[in-house]
């Protein structure tokens, strides 16, 4: 006779009712005449009942469930030291280093991305195996392949880095459905904002090939928001795990946003008084052009890590598509604050960007000053040549553009599906 | 794989398409369905049932396909005399409706139904936001067949009480269309033997699966099984005595084996894996090697589980059974006698065919083996090796017994499974529900 474990009657505890003990005890070749002959009860069924019954009278064996706590800090600050790592990885490489910051800033969303229920492991059905051709239909699926392929990898390899999980599986492990397929397209596009913004903010110090003072505020600060990320995802999870009551969980949720916007305004503040101030200086002060530049480089360097924060926190909260509108907002109010149609804007000055080596069509800012427009001429130091038509940007429209963005991220952040 | 000449159309119908938002009052609607379908799954009484019906049929009618008839699913053999006019083609256009659940806040809704649940003394564990999410995720997955738009038909036949079965309530409610419900085994037990890792999880979806079970034989017009063994689970969970006919799977005839093996030799055929029960096989051999000299076993089947058959193989070699016992995967591998041991609940279709064959069976009582055996052989209880080994002792040294019991093997398989016996069984169950 096969007499059940401890084991097993440790499961019987945890079973859904007796028909499942009594599956259980069928499932090991006991019948009902070998239950009459061994316990004394008429069918299987009897015997789950009354198993049942006495194993849960047994309440050391209900014991051993989980603390429910949910670990965050390690895997965020690995995060965001790879982050600050690679970003300062930027200072050695001179003047190219603005491209590694950014695709890090890139690479940093697809990894987000990657986060996302797509699915990792298998390919779609739908995909075609054969050789693309020219037809547009053709270049879709190969962009889609594409697509897959990268964020299969990402998938994979990225959360290894960190030490993280790997990007769950969609149920039915076929094709991304579209809302995950625009979830993933809106990390990337966060992702390009955030980079298009840094390469921007970069640019606010003259290019003398140092580390720009905008980038301080961005290496301290990514590694802290990571924090702040994981602290607020711990938090969320938390909840899921301890709440049986979808009120008490949207109240739970509205406290840690609310606690999480209190945390992400001081930047705002910080960032636009300082900027505030350094235009509105008297004179003597605001005039010195390099301590000026130092000051509207830091405060922008505030302002996108501070608009980092806030794009997490619409990242985590699902809104995605509002995370990539934000992101992408400085660069398209820069661009509009910069168009000839655009009003001037009173009380700053552009003048052209000079670089020996400028990207073709890169925007470049330039640090402004209140009295007239230099010349171009008066501009390019002695043994630079002019090469290029290049857009110069002025810091304060870059730190308006910034600021904009991110007030407009924290009001979203606190509207309509905060509690999510 | 090639139709039979009888079936009319094969559709596949994919379900995980999404429809359009649903309208602010059938969303409303959905809710109230959702809630009831929640409360009524996770009770008890009959109140419970009614709650869940009434949850299940308003979901039904918000998933309607708009503008179809509804369903047929007549393809199990045997269909072939039932149709006394054109099957029905089906409009390749004809999608299924929108998803019962979508847009539904189903976790507060089964939230909800779990306090209101445990408040009445229902033994439920407590259920978490995540888990309640996973949950209603789960069910709003499992309710879609809602949604399938169906043929115009005279009778839907449910090949089990899963998907097929949710079908069938489908047409019964939107246009009357009687069902027969068929459990070659009992859907809900093996919904019980699926592990979970999530407990809390898993007691809703089993209670979904009782409710849903509950409700189909209910309302089914005939419920057939394979075996009394499965009848059982069918009874406890409300079926009808009158209405539960058990109707063996039907078989083509393999022939009468040839003569038997000259040397004593014992198959066992089946599927290598942990519900073989091969370690109790192994021990009683070791026991019947000792009392019938140059005896041998054959351990015949496809290998499921790679580690269970190493582990089998190795007990072999510490029981010092050497080379009288083989492993092998041949169809044509006989015996003299044909041992079962495996504690699975399906239909054994090894033991049936070498049983037709004419060998007679020693098999231990686990599952429909007992009634499948019948007079063909002999049955002893599971997890004894004691009493396997004294059986397969008593049937090889005893070949007077052993022919008696292989004829009566062949003429009683060939006479509850033959195929014309299930055809038959099956035309006459078509046409009774027809007359209704």
């Amino acid at each position: 006779m096969n007499v059940p474990t401890i084991a097993e009657l440790t499961r019987f505890a945890h079973a859904a009712d007796a028909d499942d003990v009594a599956a259980a005890i069928e499932s090991r070749g006991l019948t009902d005449q070998a239950v009459l002959r061994g316990y004394g009860v008429p069918t299987v069924f009897a015997l789950g009942e009354a198993l049942l019954g006495h194993v849960r009278r047994m309440r050391w064996i209900r014991s051993g469930v989980g603390s429910g706590r949910v670990p965050f800090l390690r895997a965020a600050l690995r995060r965001g030291l790879l982050h600050a790592v690679l970003l300062a990885s930027a200072v050695p490489l001179g003047r190219a280093g603005w491209a590694v910051p950014a695709g890090v800033l890139l690479l940093g969303w697809l990894w987000r991305a990657s986060a996302t229920p797509l699915p990792a492991r298998r390919r779609p059905a739908a995909m075609p195996r054969a050789t693309p051709s020219a037809t547009p239909g053709a270049a879709s699926g190969s962009a889609r392949r594409a697509t897959w392929e990268v964020h299969g990898a990402s998938s994979r390899v990225l959360p290894r880095i960190s030490g993280e999980r790997a990007g769950r599986i969609a149920p039915d492990g076929s094709r991304p459905t579209a809302a995950v397929r625009r979830a993933g397209l809106g990390h990337l596009m966060v992702g390009f904002g955030q980079a298009a913004a840094f390469v921007l903010v970069w640019r606010v110090a003259p290019d003398d090939g140092t580390v720009p003072p905008a980038v301080i505020p961005v290496l301290l600060g990514l590694p802290l928001l990571e924090v702040f990320a994981g602290w607020r995802a711990a938090q969320v999870a938390g909840a899921l795990d301890a709440c049986d009551d979808v009120r008490a969980y949207r109240r739970h949720l509205g406290d840690v946003t609310l606690v999480s916007i209190m945390g992400l305004v001081p930047p705002l503040l910080v960032g636009g008084v300082t900027a505030l101030a350094a235009c509105l200086a008297p004179h003597p002060w605001s005039g010195h052009a390099p301590a000026r530049t130092l000051v509207l480089g830091l405060s922008a360097g505030l302002l996108l890590a501070g608009l980092h924060g806030v794009l997490l926190l619409l990242a985590s909260q699902g809104r995605t598509t509002a995370a990539a509108l934000i992101s992408l907002a400085p660069l398209l109010l820069t661009i509009a604050a910069l168009s000839p149609v655009a009003a001037p804007i009173p009380g700053v000055t552009s003048a052209p960007g000079v670089t020996s080596a400028p990207a073709p069509g890169t925007v470049l800012p330039a640090e402004t000053a209140p009295g007239p427009a230099p010349t171009a001429a008066s501009a390019v130091p002695p043994g630079v040549s002019l090469t290029t038509r290049t857009v110069a940007v002025p810091a304060t429209v870059l730190i308006g553009a910034l600021a904009i963005s991110y007030a407009a991220g924290l009001v979203t952040a606190t509207g309509r599906g905060a509690r999510r | 794989m090639p139709l039979p000449p009888h079936v009319a159309s094969v559709r596949e119908v994919r379900l995980g398409t999404r429809g359009p938002a649903p309208a602010r009052a059938e969303r409303a609607a959905a809710v109230t369905a959702a809630r009831l379908l929640f409360r009524g799954l996770l009770g008890d009484g009959d109140a419970s049932a009614r709650l869940f019906a009434d949850g299940l049929h308003r979901l039904a009618a918000l998933a309607t396909p708009p503008g179809t008839a509804p369903v047929t699913a007549l393809v199990l053999p045997g269909a072939a005399s039932v149709p006394t006019h054109p099957a029905p083609s089906v409009p390749a256009s004809a999608r299924p409706g929108r998803r019962p659940l979508q847009g539904v806040p189903t976790a507060g809704a089964l939230l909800d139904a779990v306090r209101a649940a445990r408040g009445l003394d229902v033994s439920l564990p407590r259920l978490t936001l995540r888990q309640a999410r996973h949950a209603a995720g789960l069910l709003e997955r499992a309710l879609r067949p809602l949604s399938v738009a169906a043929p115009d038909a005279d009778l839907t036949h449910a090949a089990s009480s899963g998907p097929p079965l949710l079908c069938a309530l489908a047409a019964l409610w939107r246009a009357g269309t009687p069902y027969l419900l068929t459990e070659h085994d009992s859907h809900l037990r093996r919904q019980y033997l699926v592990p979970g890792d999530d407990d809390p999880v898993r007691t809703v979806l089993l209670r979904f699966h009782r409710a849903l079970s509950r409700l189909g034989y209910e309302s089914a017009g005939r419920v057939t099984t394979s075996g009394r063994f499965h009848r059982r689970w069918q009874l406890r969970h409300g079926a009808d005595p009158e209405r539960v006919l058990v109707v063996p799977p039907g078989l083509d005839d393999p022939g009468p084996a040839g003569p038997e093996p000259d040397a004593p030799l014992l198959l066992w055929r089946g599927t290598i894996g942990p519900d073989a029960e091969l370690p109790c096989l192994l021990s009683a051999f070791s026991l019947v090697r000792a009392r019938v000299p140059g005896v041998r076993l054959v351990v015949d089947g496809p290998v499921a589980d790679a580690g269970y058959a190493r582990a089998c193989r190795d007990l072999g070699d510490r029981l010092g059974l050497g080379g009288t016992l083989r492993f092998t995967d041949d169809p044509g591998a006989d015996g003299q006698i044909v041992v079962a041991t495996a504690v699975t609940d399906g239909t054994p279709y090894p033991l049936i065919r070498s049983l037709m064959a004419g060998r007679p069976a020693v098999a231990t009582d686990a599952g429909t083996a007992a009634e499948t055996v019948g007079d063909g052989g002999i049955v002893v209880p599971a997890g004894e090796p004691d009493a396997l080994a004294d059986a397969c002792t008593l049937l090889l040294t005893d070949s007077d017994l052993r022919g008696r019991l292989g004829l009566a093997a062949r003429r009683r398989t060939l006479a509850r499974h033959a195929p014309h016996a299930a055809l038959t069984a099956y035309d006459h169950l078509y046409r009774d529900l027809r007359c209704r």
